[in-house]
């Protein structure tokens, strides 16, 4: 018998399916025996940056964190900044960010069917999904004057009001995204290639889920209820009226359905927010370029769509943060779920796994 | 929920089991207890049993001044919806404490990247090497008393701006 | 059930006749919109020199400069995140963002904008 020694692959930061994330793979033929992840290509120093500026200069240096779903960053440093500060929210201010953050929500959630489908092999999937994306960026740019990048949320409300227009914009926009998720069904959860490469691949019971630190339609699709928006709710969610799905087998297929579920409930939650909105004012006008804090400290944790963000803010009497500490969702997602899921699965699994948990390697660096 | 009170089976479990190792912080709106260095370990694994079971993150605070680091454990509860801080003091200049790792397996990652970026050793940790930064050797950046600033002068334009 | 499968390709003939989502540029360009983040334009006797905006900008590209009497500022584009806080604390309403967003150049010089070139439209 010859005897093959286990040989080393990188699984790289330039290949199409990975992103900004490097693992190297240690195969004994077609199997994976170990998979270790190196992650660092997006370091930028966040936390030592926002220690120099601030209050109001960090907040548009909170949105480039993650840039697929910047609305959630922006939500959690907001709300941790005004505790720490003694600043209230006047009520059209807290409904017009609600309504801003499931827009980002959907916004994600589309992307993420569009790279997933590409990286399975169905081009098309990712054209349309990017075809899809452009009116709710168009709708971005009309309220907040980026199109990514919102800048929008300050400490003590929004930046600008809403423009005269926009639930009939909205109606538009959300009668056609109807349309075509039908469109999606057909091509890509319907799709016999792509059940078969994802379903039965990469499950995960409730207890290893917890133990390793999942949260989001990674936990919801082992059968856990767990959201934030329902169990400690922030914003105005306690007065809208909306349904969490969850799925039973915990396999990589059911982590899709979930979010693929998760549009259509964010969809009404922005029509119920809609009709109940009050009018006045939408942002605090006691706060100042240059406030200063009080010396609190302070945890505040948001459901963004990827798990569990996370800001841990410490001030100090003057006008900047002593410390600020950023929990990104994909942190445990990419360094501690992937490599347990991979061991014993076949190599050309590898990209389903990954791609089926979520991962954001900007959210994992900082 | 934060409602501002603390739930009163927590306090009378606690209290029932440690007495005057463990001391409350008030005025927070999170339940928040001091515990000493040695007993860490036992009061961790004493508050899994109780039911918290997602570890969410370590936080460490470099009061210089005081010359102490400041270490924050985040713990949530799935079952009863509650949220809890350990908070815990070791010395800045011999930082060392036990890992928390058998008890979570998630907060082997999140103390390797601690290790990289305070220098605090973790003992018992199988794997304490860098995660995000690459050849780096000098003081770890997030100290206090290092100034990224001068650092990114004198590294790259040379001593002056531009 | 597998009569309804065989029969689905051909709802996809529709597509021959819809239009394409993309727009063949630069021909057909997207239509600027009014509240955009772009380029700052100034009005250099509204302007009072106060230094507001050098102060609020969180990556010091501003910088007040000397001309015809008093100071305004020098903007650097390269350093510019196009966040728009300058122009939303400026107390006479002096410094605003246009919806003009092809600023392109060959020289790195390009990029700072000194008063006069800022109140070019």
């Amino acid at each position: 018998m010859i005897d093959v020694p286990f040989f080393t692959i990188p699984f790289g930061p330039c290949h199409p399916s990975s992103g900004h994330f490097h693992a190297s793979i240690t195969l004994d033929g077609e199997r994976v025996v170990e998979l270790k992840p190196d992650p660092g290509y997006l370091h930028r120093g966040f936390e030592k940056l926002m220690e120099y500026r601030t209050y109001l200069q960090n907040s548009p240096l909170v949105d480039r964190i993650c840039i697929l779903d910047p609305f959630h960053a922006e939500l959690g440093y907001v709300n941790a900044a005004e505790k720490i500060l003694d600043i209230e929210v006047p009520e059209k201010g807290k409904f017009i960010r609600t309504i801003m953050a499931e827009l980002g929500r959907i916004l994600s959630h589309i992307t993420w069917i569009g790279v997933t489908s590409m990286v399975l092999g169905l081009n098309s999937g990712c054209m349309i999904a990017w075809g899809d994306r452009e009116p709710l960026i168009r709708i971005n740019e009309k309220v907040t004057g980026g199109r990514i990048y919102p800048c929008y949320f300050i400490p003590g409300g929004v930046r600008r009001d809403l423009p005269e227009n926009f639930p009939e914009m909205i109606d538009e926009v959300f009668d056609r995204l109807e349309k075509n998720l039908e469109q999606y069904d057909f091509l890509v959860f319907d799709n016999e290639t792509i059940r078969v490469r994802m379903e039965n691949v990469g499950i995960l019971e409730t207890e290893e889920a917890i133990d390793l630190g999942a949260t989001g339609p990674n936990l919801r699709a082992t059968g856990l209820k767990a959201d934030l928006r329902k169990d400690e709710p922030y914003e105005v969610y306690d007065q809208l009226d909306f349904d969490i799905p969850t799925q039973k087998k915990g396999d990589a297929f059911s982590r899709g359905m979930c979010r693929r579920l998760e549009i259509e409930e964010s969809m009404n939650i922005i029509r119920d927010a809609l009709q109940k909105i009050p009018g006045g004012e939408f942002k605090n006008k006691d706060f100042k370029p240059f406030t200063k804090a009080k010396e609190k400290e302070t945890y505040f944790c948001c459901e963004s769509a990827r798990g569990e963000q996370c800001y841990h803010m410490v001030g100090d009497g003057t006008d900047k943060p002593y410390r600020v500490k950023v929990r990104g969702p994909s942190f445990s997602h990419s360094l501690a779920e992937f490599p347990y899921l991979a061991k014993n699965a076949y190599i050309a699994d590898i990209p389903a796994i990954y791609w089926s948990l979520d991962p954001c390697p900007a959210d994992v660096d900082r | 929920m934060r409602d501002g009170k603390t739930s009163v089976d927590l306090i009378s479990y606690i209290e029932a089991n440690f007495g005057d190792d463990v001391s409350f912080v008030y005025g927070e709106e999170i339940t928040t207890i001091l515990v000493k260095k040695e007993n860490t370990l036992k009061v961790a694994s004493a508050l899994k049993d109780w039911g918290f079971n997602h570890f969410s993150d370590v936080t460490v605070v470099d009061y210089i001044d005081e010359g102490e680091f400041e270490l924050i454990y985040h713990l949530w509860s799935h079952g009863e919806r509650k949220r809890l801080m350990l908070k815990t003091r070791i010395p800045r200049d011999k930082a060392t404490i036990d890992t928390l790792t058998p008890i979570w397996s998630s907060a082997h990652m999140h103390e390797r990247e601690n290790h990289e970026m305070f220098g605090i050793k973790f003992e018992g940790h199988t794997d304490l090497l860098p995660l995000l930064l690459e050849d780096w050797e000098g003081l770890p950046p997030l100290r206090k008393d290092f100034d990224s600033r001068k650092f990114v002068l004198e590294e790259f334009y040379g001593g002056e701006r531009e | 059930m597998y009569l309804r499968k065989l029969l689905q390709p051909f709802k996809l003939i529709k597509n021959l006749y819809r239009k394409p989502m993309t727009l063949v540029f630069p021909e057909e360009a997207l239509p600027p919109i009014e509240n955009y983040r772009g380029r700052q334009l100034l009005d250099i006797e509204k302007c009072v020199g106060c230094g507001m905006c050098s102060r609020v900008c969180p990556n010091d590209a501003i910088v007040m400069v000397d001309f015809e009497g008093k100071k305004c500022p020098q903007i650097h584009l390269g350093k510019c995140c196009f966040c728009a806080l300058c122009a939303e604390n400026c107390p006479t309403n002096a410094l605003q963002m246009t919806g003009e967003v092809f600023i392109a150049g060959y020289d790195r010089s390009f990029a700072v904008f000194d008063p006069e070139k800022l109140a070019k439209k």
